[in-house]
């Protein structure tokens, strides 16, 4: 297009392009605010509306300003100098800590590691809107304002990486909105200016019209695409995915990591270490951080565990969950090798065809599926209990009294390292190796079984870890594809996938060797915060139907219970308002939506207040197996629920979290769009609620406002008629005039509306040239319509009016017309 | 159908999104945005792909025109052709496009020249659905020729342009001709040389131009009489309505030469000059033509032949219009060998001859005697219409010329010519300069 400086016209469109061009920038302003300073973005939006017009003034003007006439190239070229300019100085600011740390030479690794990718994105993010701020005064062409495009989208491009949230989506809509207009008025430009001539539309701005409504079908068939392919070939378990979805997506990933040549450099930390209410969540990736595969030692048997567990968190303020100052004790790393790997057990399997147990030897077989796995030392029979009533001590096998752990057992032996790591899970247990795999570079925890005992590193560079009395174990920095390998003693119970036995439900009795919760410990998880009243009855009275017998656990069964009735999972709920105590809120104000950590939230503070001590626990949940059963533990998958002290047992776990919604936290995208809206919904009902009587006034005015509005001519013929303002003869009149015109929509709509410079047999003269004989106008009750017509004009012009039963006709025919009869 | 570099461009963009969300292990609502690209292109795919279906387009050509006063807007001879359009689809369209592939005709009707294709493209703003229009084709936007249609196609495209579509249609048995002729200038439409400037008589009323009478006398008005004939004068003094009377003199007809002389200097014969030569001579032939005298056309380019201009209910004849949009400067010959061979054997008079001529040969001076010394009334346009920055001319009202231009002008006066000078002024623009020059053909002072 050619470089024009001439005076232009002004016209609609020209605005409307000019509109577009800076709301592009304004929405990328917006998106980048998630991430940079605020009141950078507000510079930017501001500079932004100065520029439009500024641009729009010179087109207008060709280029003349105060009598001055500006050099196009010129003006173009001092904006980009400007921009530099600014850019530069923003860059050394913005950089200044690094650019003095890497002079001075005192930038550590650490440093590297926190700038990193977050902040060059951020700081080119920033770049990319200074230069789209500029820019905008200079927008003279069509096709300047067309490219105004381009540093938007790189900022909502780069914003991706970076912010990771729903939200970058929705800017991106609404940006793709913007820039389609944009590229539309380009493309009639571009006809336009090609064209030698022109065949003008039928009608005056007819072409405009059809033209809008092509841009809003292809913008609403492109909206309908996109949610149904993505909802249809984009899962979120890998299992559902379509064969071509997922030979596209992993020929893609390795084609990436072909061409970058480097391994997947993100870093995860895991879950949050903190719980707080209010705040919105982050929601996290499918990225896959750990596979873990768990089997029985000396067999083949993999166990497919439904919990790995982090950290706890035990203090609780009303809003936030934080964990309790921590017993920590570092342990020192020996080399070590996989020979000295202490045990090695093979397990009879006892269930023959009719569910019996079998009294074997060692090297049963296991029957699939087994119902339950008996770990039984060798000659002793032994029937399982179908209503899961835990195993005896002495039925059990631990550690067996001729395979000892070796005293000089390396690598990380917790428990013997650590004494008050002991074994507080609930009893029996078994003894099973898991092997762990980082995916991705990890800070922090490492996900573990209950009663994790031991650990070695197949190879690293760890010198030491922590580890804290309720098991949990922090690495620190875990590389990718480090290899570590853990012997745990699980308690033999569903949640850990040995067996489908529960913990007690009934109270166990004290034995010599049963597990005690000391007092300190036992204050620590019954704290609690001001707990409202209903809330404590509300436990009260799910408990009071409970047995005398009962235990903790069976306690906590029935509050998790009681709390997922009418409960809804979603990952957007309510943050509640400040200074409210979050569980009341979520049982009884919130619709209780939430996700896990709500529930299990709510649970912990409802048996803490019942005097059963609980704590949450922060971990995964597996959902995902591959076919050798390697747990694949994502972001995702990240879970929360609660475990609760059951008196001479052990902690026993219990989850508030809906069996289908466990570890389910990228669910596909009709599930996240439903969230969506059922959030705003949510939202809507919340605020709607206290103002019921408000908006049930307004809402029945508006139903009044709009049935006067649309019988107002009646309404106003009625009331003219009480006051006598009309004789008879103009009442007749009007009737008419309005009955044709009720009837001319119809018309309107098959061809076209009637023209000002139009007569009405002018306008139906040409529709029946044009449309009328057409299959479209098949039903239009043309004849009714021209009998009308004439009414009309009768009403319209004739000396006298017509007698009043031509009213009735009138509307009559306007009926028939409207119904397509005829 | 065809690919743009927009739709390439939203392609490569529906793919970036995607390596980004695999590469990044995104959340499944990030897949959305590829899946809008792709839902951006399949839609517009569909509907550039339904733009051509139910269209169709008939090319006709309509009754030649040729300039008729008060028809147009403009000045040009009216649209030859007409395209009748129909959409008997369900869809509406918009932003259809109608191209022509034009070859220019050359001389002896030889089309097959290097750079003689033209493509011109015509917007269709919209045609709803059941909808017909016929519309005229204004083609006068082409460049001064004869064109013949060798192709015509429409072109459909969805509305964000990234697909098109485009069908051939079926042209005519008969190829489509259209001629390009001379912009003819406003003032040989609008005014009427006879009553003169501002309604006032003219020094035409005496002798009228090329109408073959000469002022009578004055009677009274009979009914019937053209009104436009009312001796004012002569009815306030006496108070009884009176018109002028005429009577034939024999000179009924008028004769317009256009010298296409091959001039010897190069930067003479530019383009310009000779469109705007062409210009003058079809003003004068309209001019002539309007007042419905016999008016004939030598256009002695490369064509040597005389033509009638005269056509049917005010309009130029057809040839005459073809023979203005070929004529080139091409003469070689002497002009009165050149002359002579176009008239032909016969030797009666024209009743008046105009001759617009830029060349400063002697040729042209014996021309202009030999036609003097037949008795011709000849009126000379000698044109000297290059860019003011070329001839240095001063003040407007006294020019510095070269010196040929002035003895060719007094050779000519003294050949028996009357010759008015058409003299493009400092800062005058062609049509001012030559609407002057026009007044001055037709209405001596």
């Amino acid at each position: 297009m050619p470089m024009s400086t001439r005076t232009e016209r002004w016209s609609v469109e020209l605005l409307f392009r000019y509109i577009c061009a800076t709301l592009v920038t304004l929405i990328a302003a917006a998106g980048a605010q998630l991430v940079v300073r605020t009141d950078f973005t507000v510079a930017i939006a501001i500079v932004s509306f100065l520029g439009a017009p500024v641009s729009l003034y010179l087109r207008l003007h060709g280029m003349r300003i105060a009598g001055f006439s500006l050099s196009r190239p010129l003006w173009n070229t001092f904006t980009v100098v400007l921009f530099f300019v600014c850019a530069g100085a923003w860059t050394l600011i913005s950089m200044s800590d690094l650019l003095s740390l890497m002079l001075s030479g005192g930038a550590s690794q650490s440093f590297w590691l926190r700038f990193g990718a977050e902040g060059s994105l951020a700081l080119l993010m920033q770049v990319f809107l200074l230069f789209a701020a500029f820019r905008s005064f200079a927008l003279i062409s069509d096709k300047d304002a067309t490219l105004a495009t381009v540093p938007s989208f790189s900022v909502l491009l780069l914003l991706i990486p970076v912010h990771k949230g729903i939200e970058v989506v929705l800017y991106f809509l609404i940006w793709t909105l913007a820039a389609t207009i944009l590229f539309a008025l380009d493309h009639r430009a571009e006809l336009n200016d090609g064209a030698d001539g022109r065949i003008l539309s039928p009608t005056p701005g007819q072409d405009v019209r059809l033209a809008a409504r092509g841009l809003a079908t292809v913008m609403g068939a492109a909206l309908v695409a996109a949610f149904s392919l993505s909802a249809l070939l984009t899962s979120r378990n890998a299992d559902d995915r379509s064969a071509t979805e997922s030979a596209i997506t992993g020929l893609v990933g390795r084609l990436a990591q072909f061409a970058m040549s480097s391994p997947d450099s993100s870093l995860s930390g895991g879950p949050e270490r903190q719980i707080d209410f209010s705040s919105g969540p982050s929601l996290p990736s499918r990225a896959l951080l750990w596979q873990m595969r768990v089997w029985i030692p000396g067999s083949n048997r993999v166990l497919r565990p439904g919990y790995f567990r982090l950290f706890t968190l035990a203090r609780y303020n009303g809003s936030t969950w934080t964990q309790a100052p921590r017993e920590q004790k570092r342990v020192r790393l020996a080399n070590l090798s996989p020979q000295d790997w202490p045990l090695q057990y093979r397990f009879p399997f006892g269930s023959d065809s009719n569910g019996n147990s079998n009294s074997l030897g060692f090297g049963g077989l296991l029957p699939s599926p087994a119902p339950s796995v008996n770990v039984i030392p060798p000659g002793i029979t032994f029937q399982p209990d179908s209503a899961g009533t835990p195993l005896r001590q002495d039925q059990l096998i631990g550690r067996p009294k001729d395979n000892p752990v070796p005293d000089s057992f390396l690598g990380f032996a917790l428990r013997k390292a650590w004494p008050k790591m002991r074994q507080n899970f609930g009893t029996p247990t078994l003894p099973v190796r898991v092997s762990i795999r980082a995916n991705t570079n990890n800070v922090g925890f490492i996900p573990l079984l209950a009663n994790t005992r031991a650990l070695f590193l197949r190879q690293g560079h760890v010198d030491e870890l922590r580890t804290g009395s309720d098991g949990a174990v922090d690495m620190g920095f875990v590389a990718q594809e480090q290899g570590i390998r853990t012997l745990a003693d699980v308690p033999i119970i569903a949640e850990y996938g040995v067996s489908s036995a529960m913990a007690p439900t009934k109270k166990v009795v004290g034995q010599e060797q049963s597990p005690q919760l000391p007092p300190s410990d036992r204050d620590l998880y019954l704290q609690l915060p001001a707990l409202s009243t209903r809330a404590r009855h509300f436990a009260q009275n799910v408990l009071v139907k409970a047995p005398e017998d009962e235990s903790n656990y069976g306690h906590a069964r029935r509050l998790a219970f009681a709390i997922q009735q009418k409960s809804t999972y979603t990952l957007r709920p309510p943050i509640p308002p400040q200074g409210r105590e979050a569980t009341d809120f979520f049982l009884f104000d919130g619709n209780r939506r939430g996700y896990c950590t709500h529930f299990a939230s709510a649970l912990t503070v409802l048996c803490r207040s019942q005097g059963i001590p609980a704590r949450i626990v922060s971990g995964f949940a597996a959902q995902e197996y591959s076919s050798d059963g390697t747990a694949q533990l994502r972001e995702a998958n990240a879970h929360a629920w609660t475990e609760v002290w059951v008196d001479n047992w052990g902690w026993a776990p219990v989850d508030a979290t809906p069996t289908t919604d466990r570890g389910d936290n990228a669910p596909n995208i009709f599930s996240y769009w439903g969230d969506w809206f059922g959030f705003a919904f949510n939202q809507i009902e919340m605020w709607s609620r206290s103002r019921l009587w408000p908006l049930g006034i307004g809402f029945g005015m508006l139903i009044v406002g709009v049935y006067v509005f649309r019988r107002r001519t009646r309404i106003m013929a009625w009331w003219a008629r009480r006051r006598g303002y009309w004789s008879s003869d103009e009442l007749t009149r009007r009737d008419i005039i309005a009955a044709y015109d009720m009837a001319s929509v119809r018309l309107s709509r098959l061809f076209r509306p009637r023209a000002p410079f139009e007569t009405p047999d002018e306008w139906l003269s040409a529709a029946k040239d044009l449309v009328l004989d057409s299959p479209r106008a098949r039903l239009f009750a043309r004849h009714e319509f021209e009998q009308l017509t004439e009414y009309y004009l009768r009403a319209l012009y004739a000396p006298q009016a017509p007698e009043h039963s031509s009213v009735a006709v009138a509307r009559e025919l306007a009926r028939q017309v409207r119904r397509n009869k005829g | 159908m065809r690919l743009t570099q927009r739709a390439s461009l939203l392609i490569v963009v529906a793919l970036c999104f995607y390596l980004v969300a695999v590469v990044n292990s995104l959340q499944s609502f990030y897949y959305v945005l590829v899946w809008l690209a792709v839902g951006l292109l399949a839609a517009c795919l569909g509907i550039a792909l339904l733009s051509l279906t139910g269209t169709d387009c008939v090319l006709r050509e309509r009754r030649v025109s040729g300039y008729a006063r008060g028809e147009l807007e403009g000045n040009k001879a009216s649209p030859q052709w007409e395209a009748s359009l129909g959409n008997s689809g369900s869809l509406n369209k918009t932003g259809l496009t109608l191209e022509f592939r034009l070859r220019r005709q050359e001389e002896g009707g030889a089309t097959r020249k290097k750079n003689s294709l033209v493509v011109s493209r015509f917007l269709v703003e919209a045609l709803p659905a059941g909808a017909k229009l016929t519309a005229p084709l204004d083609l006068d936007f082409l460049p001064r020729g004869i064109y013949v249609l060798e192709g015509a196609r429409l072109i459909g495209s969805d509305v964000l342009g990234l697909f098109r579509a485009s069908k051939r249609l079926t042209l005519p048995e008969t190829p489509l001709k259209v001629v390009v002729a001379p912009v003819a200038l406003p003032l040989a439409l609008k005014h009427d040389f006879v009553r003169g400037v501002g309604g006032q008589e003219g020094p035409l009323s005496m002798s009228r131009l090329g109408t073959g009478e000469d002022l009578r006398g004055v009677r009274s008005y009979v009914p019937g009489d053209d009104w436009r004939h009312v001796h004012w004068a002569t009815t306030a003094r006496t108070g009884e309505l009176s018109v002028r009377e005429f009577e034939r003199n024999g000179r009924d007809a008028a004769l317009v030469i256009w010298d296409g002389a091959l001039s010897a200097s190069p930067s003479r014969g530019s383009q310009t000059t000779t469109e705007d030569e062409l210009c003058l001579v079809t003003s004068l032939l309209v001019a002539i033509d309007t007042r419905r005298t016999p008016v004939s056309l030598m256009a002695l380019g490369g064509e040597e032949e005389k033509i009638s201009a005269s056509g049917q209910e005010g309009l130029l004849a057809r040839e005459a219009l073809a023979a203005l949009a070929r004529a080139q400067p091409q003469r070689t010959r002497p002009l009165a060998t050149v002359l002579a061979h176009a008239q032909g054997t016969g030797n009666e008079g024209s009743g008046q001859v105009f001759l617009v001529s830029s060349s400063l040969q002697s040729d042209l001076v014996e021309c202009v005697s030999a036609l003097t010394a037949r008795g011709e009334s000849l009126v000379v346009a000698l044109c000297e219409l290059r860019p003011h920055n070329v001839l240095r001319l001063s003040l407007p009202g006294r020019s510095v010329l070269p010196s040929a231009f002035e003895a060719q002008e007094k050779a000519l006066q003294m050949a028996g010519a009357r010759v008015v000078t058409v003299l493009l002024g400092e800062g005058e623009p062609a049509p001012v300069v030559l609407e002057r020059a026009l007044f001055e053909i037709l209405e001596p002072q």
